[in-house]
Order: structure tokens, then sequence, then C-alpha cells
């Protein structure tokens, strides 16, 4: 028997792997190499003819549809603002939990909340919110700068936007920081100490390159998670007002579903999209990785 | 021995998994069988026949239509022996239809909009010509016109509405106002109003689609009455929307938007309707679909239909006929001569007009006796004198560009000039796009 295992571990590796190899080729692999065909065809959902367009989806995106550039761009300015803000906030608040011994769990507890409810659901609240609560606020209290046109100007939207974004994901990154925090050694922060480093030298000298890892891992699921921001943008603004706050994803959707179903041209965009993230997050892991170090 | 077992176990395990997966796959062919017993084709009769049906969008009417197929399968059994089955399917997404025809796997019987969906299903080969069926004699002529693409009548056409704006019948009455039939009359009302302190329009312009409604009304009016044969023009790509700018289509747009209530981008249109039924202002600019949810909102309402006027001329001052629901046979169904059976008992001379009373629909047909709501009433009489236009076929993203555009407009992030080019451009592309 053991003897067996040696010889062949290829088959009981394949018996283990194999259920989830099977769901993976089936339900991603396949349709994926689908996807790539049919971004190279006219097809528009509809017909079962179709032509072969060779290239000219990918050309008119970038030469014809200045609606879809501009969507690249505005998710760019997104992505940029939300890797930062999620981050510092998920950081912020994991030393400020952890700082805290007695209301940890509470405090813990209370900022993942928002990450547990269905965004388009949590996000509609928001609407409610942006449209009906802060304007009575501003109204009753002294708290007049609530007085915005919270969705109805494309800069305010895109406030509004990150900041249901930054409620709904800064919980989650908390976590992972918090896992990171405990997981830095004492006796570092102890030898520090009575080497008289202040607490802010101490997290910017010790506890900053000992969570690298977790800064790794945070900034590839927020640059990751961001670049295919969709639910909000759609329960939110809708895109609106005009195509002002429109991002690559909801482009995409629209392009397929609500415009002239022309399912080729929107596959093209979503294997431009694929290909953007694919090289920025590889990028963006190797270029921190290598800033990781050992205690 | 052990490691063989597992490595069967697994094998047994994929198998089971893949053959589920194909499980799915066998179905239509199952149901293609009992087809092709039904299709006889004249030789012996089919004895059985198991009609699908997807009506999109027709979930609240359910029970209606189960009732209705209930009396057509006795009938069917009555008058020609056959054995109709149905099932019945009503989902809220229309890509779901959409899919289904593309894969093969049709439905018998489906709902679409025959303005939106109805030339590029005609294209792809998804509509019958249902020209020399009985039902179509019996069809108003107007509705009949909205169901006929490329000279062929291609689905029974079943809810219709005449729509433009809706109005709050008790705050026109407390003021002394009538409904105003040219543009000037429309300003002493929003004037009256604001005197009294009320709010003409009621804005609900989170959802692009309501911007958008009053920029497609106005600029339809304007078209209907000064260029008839702007449409023409425009599919073949010789036209423009500033043609329309510069007879005035922009004059009612800023009337509406320059007198509405706050904060409208944030107000979508469950919201709008709510407020619009308690009375925050006096007109709401949409169709007669939104009764129901208005009546909801406040059961006491009285709803009123207006038509929108975009000039000093009253003649101009038009309501949109259109029909949002059309069904209609997939032509390569092996149970296509019962599918047709059951569009033709849709306008069944005995039973139709209590089908249609029970569904709340607008009558389709000449011979048609429904009790109608009164706002119907006041949309049949706009169209009975002569003040409506057909419903044409606007490009889908066009008329994604209108309802955006408008949006932008109102938003002030547009010029006049700026919506009209993106428009036509949108316009322009569909039309290359559809070639």
């Amino acid at each position: 028997m053991y003897r067996a295992l040696k010889t062949k571990p290829w088959i009981s590796l394949l018996a283990f792997a194999a259920p989830a190899l099977v769901f993976y080729v089936i339900f991603l692999l396949i349709p994926t190499l689908g996807g790539v065909y049919y971004s190279f065809t006219d097809w528009n959902g509809l017909f079962r003819s179709y032509h072969f367009v060779g290239f000219s989806n990918y050309v008119e995106a970038f030469t014809e549809d200045s609606r879809f550039i501009y969507s690249l761009f505005y998710t760019l300015k997104y992505v940029l603002a939300i890797v930062i803000l999620q981050n510092v906030i998920g950081l912020g608040l994991a030393v400020l939990v952890e700082s805290r011994m007695r209301t940890k769990a509470l405090f813990r507890t209370l900022f993942f909340m928002p990450n547990m409810f269905s965004v388009y659901i949590s996000t509609l609240m928001w609407t409610f919110i942006f449209s009906t609560a802060f304007p009575q606020l501003a109204e009753k209290t002294l708290l007049h700068f609530l007085d915005q046109p919270w969705l109805g100007s494309s800069s305010m939207a895109f406030v509004s936007i990150l900041l249901v974004s930054v409620w709904q994901g800064a919980g989650y990154l908390m976590v992972i920081y918090i896992a990171a925090l405990q997981g830095v050694p004492r006796d570092l922060q102890e030898a520090a100490t009575i080497d008289g480093a202040t607490p802010f030298r101490k997290f910017l000298h010790i506890t900053l390159p000992m969570i690298m890892p977790a800064i790794t891992i945070c900034a590839f699921l927020t640059l990751n998670g961001s670049f295919k921001i969709f639910e909000v943008v759609y329960a939110l603004t809708g895109g609106g007002p005009g195509y002002s706050t429109e991002v690559i994803a909801f482009n995409i959707y629209q392009e397929g579903f609500a415009r002239d179903m022309r399912y080729g041209y929107a596959t093209a965009k979503a294997m431009i999209l694929f290909l953007i993230i694919l090289v920025i997050t590889v990028t963006q892991v190797a270029v921190l990785k290598k800033k990781e170090v050992e205690a | 021995m052990r490691k063989q077992m597992i490595v069967g176990l697994v094998i047994m395990l994929l198998v089971g998994i893949v053959s589920a997966c194909g499980g799915n796959n066998n179905e239509p062919s199952s149901s293609g069988n009992n087809a092709s017993a039904s299709n006889g084709a004249g030789t012996d009769t089919p004895k059985k026949a198991e009609l699908t049906l997807m009506l999109t969008g027709l979930g609240r009417f359910k029970e209606q239509f189960d009732q209705y197929l209930k009396q057509f399968a006795a009938k069917e059994k009555a008058e020609k022996g056959i054995d109709v089955t149905y099932n019945l399917e009503v989902p809220s997404d229309a890509n779901l239809l959409k899919t289904r025809l593309a894969s093969g796997d049709a439905p018998d019987i489906f709902s679409f909009h025959a303005a939106f969906d109805g030339p590029i299903f005609e294209k792809g080969g998804y509509l019958p010509d249902l020209s020399g069926e009985p039902f179509v004699g019996k069809l108003i002529d107007t509705i009949r016109q909205v169901v006929t693409i490329n000279d062929k009548v291609v689905g029974v056409p079943m809810e219709s509405f005449s729509w433009s704006y809706l109005y709050n019948k008790e705050m026109f009455d407390k003021y002394g106002l009538k409904v105003p039939t040219t543009l000037s009359e429309m300003k002493q009302v929003v004037e009256t109003l604001k005197s009294n302190g009320e709010t003409p329009f009621m804005l609900a312009y989170k959802e692009a689609s309501f911007p958008g409604w009053l920029t497609q009304l106005s600029f339809e009016s304007v078209v209907a009455k000064q260029s008839p044969d702007w449409w023409d023009r425009m599919n073949k790509g010789e036209a423009s929307f500033s043609e329309l700018k510069d007879k005035g289509m922009f004059d009612i747009i800023d009337l509406v938007n320059g007198n509405g209530t706050k904060r409208p981008l944030e107000v979508g249109a469950d919201d709008g309707l709510a407020k619009f039924a308690n009375g925050e202002a006096a007109m709401l600019i949409t169709g007669t679909w939104y009764a129901d949810s208005i009546l909801k909102a406040n059961p006491n309402f009285k709803l009123g239909l207006g038509a929108l006027p975009v000039n000093d001329d009253p003649e101009s001052t038009m309501v949109n006929l259109a029909v949002s629901t059309t069904l209609s046979v997939y032509p390569e169904s092996p149970n296509k001569a019962v599918a047709t059976d059951f569009l033709n008992y849709i306008l069944d001379d005995k039973d139709s007009s209590a089908f249609f009373d029970q569904l709340k629909f607008n009558k389709v047909a000449k011979d048609q006796q429904i009790e109608t709501f009164p706002w119907t009433e006041q949309g049949n009489q706009y169209v009975e004198s002569g003040h409506s236009y057909l419903d044409q076929s606007i490009p889908q993203s066009a008329n994604e560009a209108i309802g955006k555009m408008s949006q932008s407009y109102f938003a002030g992030q547009i010029s006049q000039d700026e919506l009209v080019a993106e428009i036509d451009k949108a316009w322009k592309k569909s039309v290359q796009v559809q070639k």
C-alpha cells in the first residue's frame, strides 16, 4: 500500500482534487473560455447566428466608446480612493479596537456588522438616509452641512459611493488587521518601550513592518474588489445623474442588458476589465511582497 | 484496497455530478417528444399537447391566466378532442426569455413588448406571421398597427395604454383648474398652483426612465404633428434631434423641470408615486401602469390622465398610444397549432371581454365590452378625438440615452445641444448595430 502511494502519487492527488476541479472546469473555465471566444464576435445574445469580427470589439472600446473610457478612469479614481481609505480606516479601527480590552468584542462585532448585510439591501437603506434622513437631520438639528445633494450632483455622488463602500468594507479588513496585530511579538514592543520609543514610533517601526503580510492581502482584496464594484452604484445612483457615476462593471452591464444587447461587445469589455485587474493585482502583490519582513 | 475504494467512490461521485448536470439538458428533448406526438400535421389527429408559456412580468395576473387556460383546455377538448395541459411561467426578468430563445429551448407562447423587442425578435426569426388568423380582423385598427412588423401581424396585443401625465383630480377641482390644452394654459395652471402654495410637478428622477418619459413625450408630440416623416429619416440617419429642438421640444421640458418637487435625483419611483398619491404635487409625468401603485399608497386618490401640451397648438397636445404586452407563438413550436388556437381564444367573442375585465386591461378588439377606469376613459377620449399618436420603436440605446441625458440635463451637467448630440449619436450607433 505504501509503495502504491509512492509510485502513483498522482492518483490520490487527483482523487482529492477532482471534485473541485470538475466544478472549476465546468462552471468557471469553460464559460470563461467561451467568453474569450464570444468577445471576438458580434453575437447579440438572441440570434442563433453571429459573425466573427476579430479584434474590432476591442478596438471600438478604446477608440469610439468615450463612455467606456470615462467609466475606466472613473473606476480608477474610485479604486485609488477606496484602497487608501478602506485600508487606513480598517487598520485604524483594528488598532482602536485592540487597545480597548473590555469592549473589544462589542466593537469588533459592531464594526464588522455592515459586512454581513446584503450589499444591495444595505445600499438601498443608504439611499433612504441620503434622500430623507440627512436632509431632515440638517433641518431639525445644527448639522447643516448634511444638507447636500448627496446623489444629485456627480461630485457628491462620488463621495456618497465612497462612504457606503467604506462603511461596508472597512469592518472586514479590520478583522484581518486585528489578527495580524495579535501576531506582533510582545517582546519587540516591550524592548522598544524600554528603549524609550513613543507609541507612534513603535507603530511605525515595529507594528507596520510586522503586519506587512496583512497589508498585502488587504490591498489585494480591496484592489480586486473595488475594480469590480457594481451593486453600490447600481442601487445608489444607477450610474446617474446621466453617465457621471458609471463604473466599468456597470457600463458592461448596461451594454449587455439595457442597450442594444451587444453581448459580444460587452464581453470584450469584460475581458479588458479582467486583464486590467490581472496586471494591476499581480504587480501590487509582487511589490508589496518585497516589503514583508520576518520577526 | 481501501485506497481503491476511495478512488472508486470519488469516481462514482463525479459521474453523479456530471450526469446530474446533464439531466437538465434532457428536459427539452422529452418535451420535444410529446411535441412530435401532437404534431400530426393532418394525417392523424393529435391527442395531447403540453403548452409552455412564458409571460414575463405578468406574475400579478397568474391566477387570471390560470383560469383562462383551464377554460381554453376545456374548449379545446370539446371542439377538437385534444387534451391540453400547460406549464405557465411568469418570470420578472426579461432576459430569461431571450436566453431560452437563443438556446433553442423556446416556450410555445411568450409575451414581449412589440415596440421595444418586436423589431429584433422579428429579425431573429422568433415571431410568426399571424396575419391570416381570425383574431386579426377583430382588432382595433390603431392597435393592430402597433403589433404589425414588416407587414406581418406578429402577435395578440393584450395590455395597452394611452399615456402622457397623471394628475390629482381633487387638487385640480379645489383650485378650479381645467386640464390644459396648450402650453400657455399649462403655464397658467402652474402659476395658479404655485400661488396657492402647491408644487405643480412631482419629479422622481433617480431612475432615468422618469426624466426620459418627459423628453420622449415632448419630442414625439412635436414629431407627430410637425414632421411625421422624422422617424423614417431618423432611422436612415438623415434626421437629428436638433430639428426638434428648433421646433420647441424643450419648452415643456423646462417648464416641468423648473416647477417640480425638491431633490428629485434622490427620489426613486416608489417614493415618488407615494408622495404624488399623498398630494405633494399636482402632476406626474408617467403612464397609467402606475395606477395600481398610486391607489395602493392612497386608496382615496382621484387619478386623472391628461395629455402634455408642447406648444400653443391644441392639436399637438396628444397622448401616446402604446401596447406594452403582446402574446405570440414560437414559429417552430411543435405545438404551434394548439398555441395559435389559444392566441385566437384570447380574443374569443364570448369569453374575452370577461377576461380583459378581470385583468383591468384596456380594450384591444372592437367588440370587447370592458368596464373602464375613469382615467382609461379620459385616455380613450383623447384617442377618439384624434389626440393620440402611435408608440414607435425607439432603438434601445437611444432610449437609454434619452433617459440618462435628460437626467444630466436636469442636473445641469449638459446643455440642450449636448443632449441632442448625445441622443443622436446613440441612435445612429443603434441603427448601425442592428443592420
